[in-house]
């Protein structure tokens, strides 16, 4: 028996165009992602800055129109619906903001927020009140939150707003964009319980964006590690943080601490020398090879493609020399 | 005995807000030792960067009240000119975002220059280039020449607050403070900046003020840690006792809702309710509001510092004060 995903996304693609002293250079943002997201399962993207892990998650809703390849989401190519149909086949597609302050009208009530959410979709208005008394049921708000404007909440009481609002007309895919990034760590662990809470009780598939990675630790069942624009490992979430074959996922890991001072004393730290390339100019063959130090010759020439690390099934990892040090 | 380079004694910091006086730092005592790593860890709120600016002058309108003595010399109401020649120079801070920190109309090389010369008059500017290619050289910049002469906006924020720190060390100072120096780079960065400070530190002898929000960071680079909520600190102690066995629930709390990168484990949602604000404090213990170890009495009265194992700790429950007979 065979499940199909709930969304494909094939060689995706997205470059900008920007200037650059006058002269329009292009910007390799998004350089060929493949996933597959299952119903049910949570897809992590991480990666440091300019990975291209949010401009994946964009283009996934086409908030950004990819440059090219696929995005299938259960088996209609959203790359080529019109407008129109795109409104449509957002009811189960929706995206949530690392930062509520800026997505939540400042002059609108929690109610019209999240009415608003339901009209646009064409709900009546007779079922209007009720959903948006559901929906502050689900994210643990009170009916006296209703009338108020998103000032008047704390981070965390905004986020979950943020949550209802994409929540509104049951989608199936929510993309999670650093949802907890912004937030003390208190609140950050509530709004996490509250996400695997929404994700079990409406069998909710997520895309979870997020650079944190012990966070995404506690939420992913699969994760795909990005660099430079591209996947450089993805595998299921205890393989790839047991056993990571990818030196830079290696050494992101590594870099991550441990709130434990006697597991820090023992730590091992790969700590990467030199800076991110341009994504303007990334290196030839493996984006990585210029702050990796296993690269060989072969490595400036040959581009490593995604292949079965030989761990665990679904384990793929874009090195020609993955694997531990030696020694 | 050594004694402490910096010694902050019962400081308080209140501000004046349209909603009336809010008392952001309420009698903090903490003393700095020389060349230790000191981390001040709280959340949003918890008046652990105001504790500092306070400490050196750099609040405008606040309060400020107490004592911070940096070897001796009180701070707290000196004379615009003579705290000048220690901030900068014998206590040096940076913050977490270079970008503001930095002019963005001067090359890196003429900002090094102006913060050297500001406090050495008598070094020329040819004396100041040189030193400031070996600072950025220092801090491990590639090609500092050339570097000098970059602009703010060409360099990435990792390289950004490599550069904060070279200005920060350049008249060599005492104390270092950081405040939230990794918060806004990327964790490798973040790796790479920690591993900086730490040689700076060893190399140098200076004394590490780390604020952070981040107990992991904490828990790698740090000898020792006060926590603050709503003002105050409510633990303090050697890190590895403060994390093995913390007498206070809000570091308790702290350490339970952390998720950890080494293990998937349930997510704790430990501390209920929102931070204390200080406009409007609850009476007694300002975290009994939250606090699941929490008795009615504890309502009466603000807990100070008392024993708890290893580290001290405000909490009538955890840390009960020995009465003596």
């Amino acid at each position: 028996m065979s499940v199909e995903p709930l969304l494909r996304v094939t060689d995706l693609v997205k470059e900008f165009t920007v200037r650059e002293h006058g002269r329009p250079v292009i910007v390799h943002a998004v350089s060929g992602v493949s996933f597959d997201v299952m119903p049910g399962e949570t897809l992590a993207l991480v990666g440091e800055s300019g990975c291209g892990k949010s401009t994946t998650g964009r283009c996934i809703l086409r908030l950004i129109e990819p440059t090219s390849g696929g995005v299938d989401f259960r088996g209609t190519n959203l790359l080529a619906l019109d407008r129109k149909q795109m409104r449509e086949a957002r009811r189960h597609l929706q995206i949530v903001f690392q930062d509520p302050q800026a997505s939540l009208h400042p002059r609108l009530t929690v109610r019209k927020l999240l009415s608003e959410a339901l009209e646009v979709h064409g709900v009546d208005d007779g079922t209007v009140r009720s959903r948006v008394d559901e929906l502050l049921q689900l994210v643990q708000l009170r009916p006296e939150h209703l009338d108020r404007y998103p000032h008047e909440f704390s981070g965390g009481q905004r986020q979950r707003i943020g949550i209802a609002r994409a929540l509104a007309i049951s989608p199936a895919l929510l993309v999670l964009d650093e949802p907890v990034s912004a937030l003390d760590v208190s609140i950050q662990a509530e709004i996490m319980r509250l996400l695997i809470e929404l994700r079990a009780r409406l069998g909710l598939s997520f895309v979870f964006i997020a650079h944190d990675l012990a966070v995404v630790r506690q939420l992913a069942d699969r994760v795909a590690v990005m660099y430079l624009g591209k996947i450089v490992e993805t595998g299921p979430a205890e393989v790839v943080y047991s056993a990571p074959q990818h030196p830079y996922t290696r050494a992101l890991l590594s870099a991550v601490p441990i709130p434990d001072p006697d597991v820090e004393l023992q730590r091992k730290r790969i700590v990467l020398s030199g800076e991110l390339p341009s994504p303007i100019d990334p290196p030839s063959g493996c984006r990585f090879r210029t702050r990796c130090w296993r690269a060989q010759a072969r490595c400036a020439e040959e581009e490593p493609v995604l292949t079965e690390a030989g761990i665990a099934a679904g384990h793929t990892v874009a090195c020609h020399f993955p694997g531990p040090d030696a020694g | 005995m050594i004694e402490p380079i910096l010694q902050l004694e019962n400081l308080g910091v209140t501000f004046a807000t349209h909603a009336g006086p809010a008392p952001a730092v309420r009698g903090v005592t903490l003393d700095v030792y020389p060349g230790e790593a000191l981390a001040v860890v709280g959340e949003s709120g918890s008046g652990k960067s105001v504790t500092m600016l306070a400490t050196l002058g750099l609040l405008g309108r606040a309060t400020v009240t107490g004592s911070a003595r940096f070897r001796g010399t009180e701070l707290v109401g000196l004379q615009p000119s003579q705290l000048r020649e220690i901030r900068g120079a014998k206590v040096a801070m940076i913050f977490q975002d270079p970008m503001t920190s930095l002019n963005p109309v001067l090359t890196i090389g003429r900002q090094l220059s102006l913060a050297m010369r500001a406090h050495q008059p008598g070094m020329s500017r040819k004396a100041a280039r040189t030193r400031a290619i070996e600072l950025l050289e220092q801090v491990a910049i590639s090609q500092p020449a050339r570097r000098c002469d970059s602009y703010p906006h060409e360099l990435s924020g990792g390289m950004r607050q490599r550069v904060m720190i070279a200005m920060a060390i350049s008249n060599e100072p005492e104390v270092l403070i950081a405040d939230e120096p990794t918060t806004a780079l990327d964790v490798t960065v973040q790796a790479q900046i920690m591993e900086l400070l730490d040689d700076l530190r060893r190399e140098h002898g200076l004394a590490l003020v780390l604020i952070t929000h981040d107990l992991g960071v904490v828990a790698g680079s740090t000898d020792r840690v006060a926590v603050m909520y709503a003002g105050r600190i409510v633990e303090t102690g050697p890190v590895r006792p403060l994390f093995a066995d913390p007498g206070h629930p809000y570091t308790r709390g702290l350490l339970e809702c952390l998720p950890r990168l080494d293990e998937r484990h349930e997510v704790r949602a430990a501390i209920p309710g929102v931070a204390a604000s200080p406009l409007s404090l609850p009476p007694g213990c300002p975290f009994s509001p939250r606090c699941g170890l929490a008795q009615p009495s504890c309502s009466d009265a603000e807990p100070t510092l008392q024993p708890h194992g290893d580290t001290q700790a405000a909490c009538f429950v955890l840390a009960p004060a020995v009465v003596s007979s």
